[in-house]
């Protein structure tokens, strides 16, 4: 266990200093960030003031070191556009996300669950039964921006039942939602699908089969047993979920810190793009090590595997 | 990210709105229409983009922050729907001397603390916007003024250093902060003016809420509760509209006319704007210098074919005008460039670009910023290629626009432009062409000189005379590719009274729906 | 794992692979053939025609707004995706490939760390790090591909490594090992061929996340810009005129499905056959796809 958690907790560190360092790389790579964090057309003893000021012109190791206090506290410049802290501005956007990302994970592991129960719980049944899992099949090779805008033509334009901007209605989440859930219903519903076949496939299950149990109970016995796996890819999802929002809130003009990303790059207000993708990368990180320490702590099976493999 | 407090402090607010956010979307029902609202006394307005700070002066957008602000605000004078200059917290004013405008306040007007909006706010608040220190953005709207004095608790002058005739204009967007309301919070992410309004509720580029001040000094406004909605896509806008979740949008794309029209529950506004589109272009460096390259893109361009389709018939080509008929001291008569590809090959050729020599031309135009305006570009930029130049177009961001054309000087071969003078007179918006103005980028002399002298004379005739010189000088030296005016396509709910304004203020206190009780 | 490798009478696992594979050659014809192909230029504006409903005024596919052909654009808009998915898959493989070999062969540090590097990249999210490059980095198409080939890489990496571990052990290359026989000598001639069957597999596997990546910064316009044609932009474009001219929209993202189907399809069937036991195919898939969900 001792084990498994040291070997995470490394992986986390090297991935949050692979990716600060990253960030930093970029930032000096054509030459004085400053001159990307000053307002638009500052005059140069601006942008030598504000160099000052963040610290830019001390020695590049010392900056190094120091930036990593800082990104790590949230501290960047300030938003140019918002003019104030950019920290401050992508955690009042954050909630939004948060709430898109939750439903659309729900939705995401309620229909997979259906999927994997439909096509999973019986031995062959040709296309009749298998059809979901053919949807499942070309969500994946759908791309998510595609999938929203067949919605908003769909759903929005052509039958006009629900919003396609904004987050200004307690139906509007419905369409993000979805579009989001479809981005992680495939790995989910495969995952749920094999091992509740592998379950029934068990000794366990054929032994209540063969005692009696109605298909419905030895199905629901099977089910229970495929729930671990099912959970860690929806935890594995869920960080990925936070690279999907991106787009997705793009498509929707959900107001959360994706759109928030790709507005402030349109208005090249560097400093908040710095600061929202390095929060969501960090975050992404997080999600992924604590999703992995719960899984451990749930089976052991994983922490002599992870030790193994790694 | 670890737990340092004001990260830890920070992210449980931010996920507390997002939390809040649950409710606000419960709490607007499916079943709201413009009807339910009419009844309410309440307004959802979509806006084109998201409001950035909530600090007045340190804005100049006018169709977003400023119209959002300017309710929640006062300033001294006010551009009214007919573009006159009206009363708002000053009750009336004169020039006392060539250099002094003398204002009296309006004996109630008061912040909705209580504080009254008196002769040391006013002081306050121009030392506030001309220190260089805050870099406002607002500043540089004031070339001319020095200082404000106070006369008496309701008397303040202000003094420039020049005569300028258009301080009051630029007042009109100079709202008025209270001091120690404004030294103790962030003006950026807060407010609290003397306006009609207040807010209720504002996230950076989120949904805004206001509502009618029961105590306002003024009159009362007819909308009490007011939405603005940021809608940054034409397609959510419309989408709103036709769906009723929207009750008021101004500026909208003729794209979507017809199906604007076809809607039984939208009333549409089409008039003429006082802006002119145009492709300016940079006569000082480049290609663009010789005169017959001008000429030739202005050929090449088939400007009926844009309006008619692009722009749906909301508005005519330019007859070769940099300005449109209600201006005073527009001319008559003129003619604009025709379409005749064969005539700008032949100019083209003439100064000197063909196969061997290819004409390669920059435009630059400003994201989202102008009506269709991405559109019109690829358009023109394709029908330069036709006559064999290569046109690479730019998106950019209106404020990286701006600077490189007004601060870096640095503006491109072409650029999409829309242009205004507020006092619709011919001396402003030809002031903008004269060689010392810095958004000229063309040195003539003869139209320079004609509407120097325009400008000194008292004398109509003359002045149209010099003005209709300068008009047919512009249309013969093409400093621009001429093309059209700003279409105007306003929409509202039907019910809603709203007369569309030919400038682009979009203010909830100038609206009231029909047969409502307030 | 998707249907078509589920043992039953779904469907002929060939049949799924042969369509994959017509998919496929139909987007490069496309790509290849537009100038033969495409009734119009893909940049000539009809503006008497704009939003013409597809098969009027001789458009087969339609005019978008300012009055396109759509079918001159579809057709010229394969070559985008196509090119830049191609390079991105060639450079992330060449890459993947040669560390792999390095890695599994020399074994030791180098292994550690480039293995621990694989971890790194494979622990953050792609989309995030193609848009903080592209931001500080700047736009073009060279760092496009560059980004999209620095997310792929690793797959590449941890299948030829484990493959080279394994081979090491085989009788030829002990033997080759113990003659002395130079060290590229071994690379290239022992060990390369072993491994190239499972790099052309997570190739084709690549492409599809290649290009949904392509596509997806495209629509978010980082990638071609106005008025070159290319499927995400296309698609961006249209999306304004959901209401009047869906088609604008619609069609440019049904050929990019058809091209990643294609890449999927094909690439599972060739896992199939060339990848052996069921273990190794789902490693390569899960691999390739554990990163491509959130394009």
């Amino acid at each position: 266990m001792i084990r498994f958690l040291i070997r995470r907790l490394a992986l986390t560190v090297l991935a949050v200093w692979g990716a600060l360092s990253a960030v930093f790389c970029l930032l000096h790579f054509s030459g004085n960030p400053a001159v990307l964090m000053a307002p638009i057309g500052s005059p140069p003893e601006k942008v030598a003031q504000l160099s000052h000021a963040l610290g830019y012109d001390r020695p590049l190791a010392e900056q190094y070191a120091s930036f990593f206090g800082d990104a790590l506290r949230g501290h960047f410049p300030d938003s140019l556009t918002f003019q104030q802290p950019a920290m401050d501005v992508v955690l009042q956007r954050l909630g939004a996300t948060v709430l898109l990302a939750a439903v659309a994970l729900a939705g995401a592991a309620v229909a997979a669950l259906l999927v994997g129960l439909w096509t999973g719980s019986r031995e062959g049944g040709g296309a009749r039964r298998e059809w979901p899992m053919w949807l499942v099949f070309l969500t994946q090779s759908v791309p998510g921006f595609y999938i929203g805008v067949l919605l908003v033509w769909v759903f929005g334009v052509e039958l006009a039942w629900l919003p396609t901007s904004g987050a200004t209605t307690a139906t509007s989440i419905v369409l993000p939602a979805v579009t989001l859930a479809c981005g992680v219903l495939p790995p989910l519903a495969r995952v749920f699908r094999n091992n509740l076949r592998g379950e029934l496939a068990r000794p366990y299950s054929r032994t209540g089969t063969a005692l009696g149990m109605s298909r419905a109970r030895v199905v629901r016995h099977a089910a229970y047993g495929s729930m671990l796996p099912t959970v860690t890819v929806l935890g594995l999802e869920a960080g990925a979920l936070l690279g999907g929002t991106v787009i997705v809130e793009s498509v929707f003009s959900w107001p959360g810190v994706g759109q928030l990303a790709i507005t402030a790059l349109q208005n090249q207000d560097y400093p908040l793009v710095l600061a929202d993708l390095t929060f969501l990368i960090i975050a992404f990180v997080m999600v992924n090590l604590v999703v992995d320490l719960l899984y451990g702590v749930l089976d052991p099976r994983v922490r002599h595997q992870a030790g193994e493999s790694r | 990210m670890n737990g340092t407090p004001p990260l830890t402090r920070r992210g449980l607010l931010g996920l507390g709105a997002g939390l809040a956010l649950t409710p606000a979307l419960a709490g607007c029902l499916p079943g709201d229409t413009p009807r339910d609202r009419a009844d309410a006394s309440r307004v959802v307005i979509g806006l084109s983009a998201a409001v950035t700070t909530l600090d007045p002066m340190n804005t100049t957008s006018v169709g977003t922050d400023l119209s959002v602000l300017s309710s929640v605000h006062s300033s001294l004078v006010t551009r009214e729907p007919d573009l006159t200059i009206g009363p708002d917290a000053a009750t009336s004013w004169r020039r006392v001397a060539p250099t002094r405008w003398r204002f009296h306040l309006h004996p109630r007007a008061a912040f909705a603390d209580g504080t009254p909006l008196d002769a040391d706010v006013v002081v306050w608040n121009v030392r506030r916007l001309l220190n260089a220190d805050n870099a406002l953005r607002m500043t540089p709207n004031f070339p001319s003024l020095i200082r404000a004095e106070k006369v008496d608790r309701r008397t303040v002058d202000l003094i420039t250093s020049r005569p300028d005739a258009d301080l009051l204009g630029a007042l009109s967007f100079l709202y008025l902060l209270e001091p120690r309301w404004a030294t103790r919070h962030k003006p950026a992410t807060q407010a609290m003016g003397s306006g009609p309004y207040t807010i209720t509720s504002y996230s950076p580029g989120g949904t805004i809420e206001l509502r009618a001040r029961d105590d306002y000094w003024g009159p009362a406004p007819a909308i009490r509760r007011v939405t603005f909605r940021i809608t940054p896509s034409e397609a959510a806008r419309v989408s709103g509209l036709l769906s009723g979740e929207l009750d008021a949008v101004a500026g909208l794309d003729p794209q979507d006319l017809n199906r604007l029209r076809a809607d039984r529950d939208l009333r549409i506004q089409r008039l003429d704007t006082t802006r002119m589109a145009f492709i300016k272009l940079n006569t000082l460096k480049g290609p663009m210098r010789d005169v017959r390259v001008r000429r030739a893109v202005n050929y090449a361009v088939d400007k009926r074919a844009i309006t008619s389709s692009l722009l749906k018939n909301t508005v005519d080509p330019s007859p070769g005008q940099l300005m449109t008929p209600s201006y005073s001291g527009y001319t008559e008569g003129l003619t604009g460039y025709p379409h005749d590809p064969d005539r700008a090959r032949a100019l083209l050729r003439e100064a000197g670009y063909g196969t061997g020599r290819p004409l390669r031309l920059e435009l630059t135009v400003p994201s989202g910023q102008y009506v269709a305006g991405e559109l019109v570009v690829q358009a023109v930029a394709q029908q330069l290629r036709e006559i064999g130049v290569s046109v690479k177009i730019n998106s950019v961001p209106f404020a990286v626009y701006m600077q490189k054309y007004l601060q870096q000087k640095a503006m491109p071969d072409m650029q999409y432009i829309t242009q205004a003078w507020p006092t619709l007179a011919a001396g402003g918006l030809y002031g903008l062409f004269v060689s010392d103005s810095p958004y000229a980028y063309w040195h003539d002399e003869e139209f320079t000189g004609a509407v120097t002298r325009a400008r000194g004379t008292d004398d109509r005739a003359e002045r149209d005379t010099l003005y209709g010189r300068a008009a047919r000088r512009a249309r013969d030296q093409a400093p621009v590719l001429f093309l059209f005016p700003q279409p105007g396509l306003h929409a509202t709910a039907e019910g809603l009274n709203w007369r569309a304004r030919p400038d682009d203020w979009v203010r909830p206190a100038e609206m009231s729906w029909k047969g409502a009780t307030r | 794992m998707s249907p078509m490798d589920q043992r039953g009478r779904r469907f002929r696992p060939g049949a799924a692979g042969a369509i994959g594979a017509v998919l496929l050659a139909l987007v490069v014809l496309m790509a290849l053939l537009a100038p033969v192909l495409a009734p119009h230029d893909p940049l000539a504006q009809d503006l008497a025609h704009t939003d013409a409903a597809p098969g009027v005024h001789g458009h087969p596919l339609g005019t978008d707004q300012l009055g396109r052909d759509l079918l001159s654009r579809l057709l010229y808009g394969a070559r985008t995706p196509l090119l830049v998915g191609a390079l991105a898959v060639v450079c992330g493989g060449l890459v993947g490939t040669l560390l792999g070999l390095l890695s599994g062969f020399a074994r030791g540090w180098l292994d550690q760390v480039l293995s621990r590097l694989a971890d790194v990249q494979l622990a953050l999210p792609s989309v995030l790090l193609a848009l903080l490059v592209l931001t500080f980095g700047g736009q073009s198409t060279a760092v496009l591909v560059l980004v999209i080939a620095l997310t792929g890489w690793p797959a590449y990496f941890r299948l030829v490594r484990s493959r080279v571990l394994a081979l090491r052990t085989m009788a030829y290359v002990e033997a080759s090992l113990t003659q002395g026989v130079a060290t590229w000598r071994v690379l290239s001639y022992d060990l390369l061929p072993g491994v190239r069957g499972l790099v052309a597999v997570t190739a084709t596997l690549d492409l599809s996340r290649a290009v949904l990546m392509e596509a997806g910064l495209t629509y978010l316009g980082l990638g071609a810009q106005a008025p070159a044609p290319d499927w995400g932009l296309m698609v961006a474009e249209g999306q304004g005129q959901l209401l009047g001219a869906w088609w604008i929209a619609v069609t440019p993202g049904l050929a990019l499905v058809a091209l990643v189907i294609g890449a999927n399809l094909l690439g599972e069937r060739l896992a199939e056959r060339g990848g052996g036991r069921r273990a190794a195919r789902s490693t390569v898939k899960k691999t390739v796809t554990a990163r491509s969900t959130t394009a």
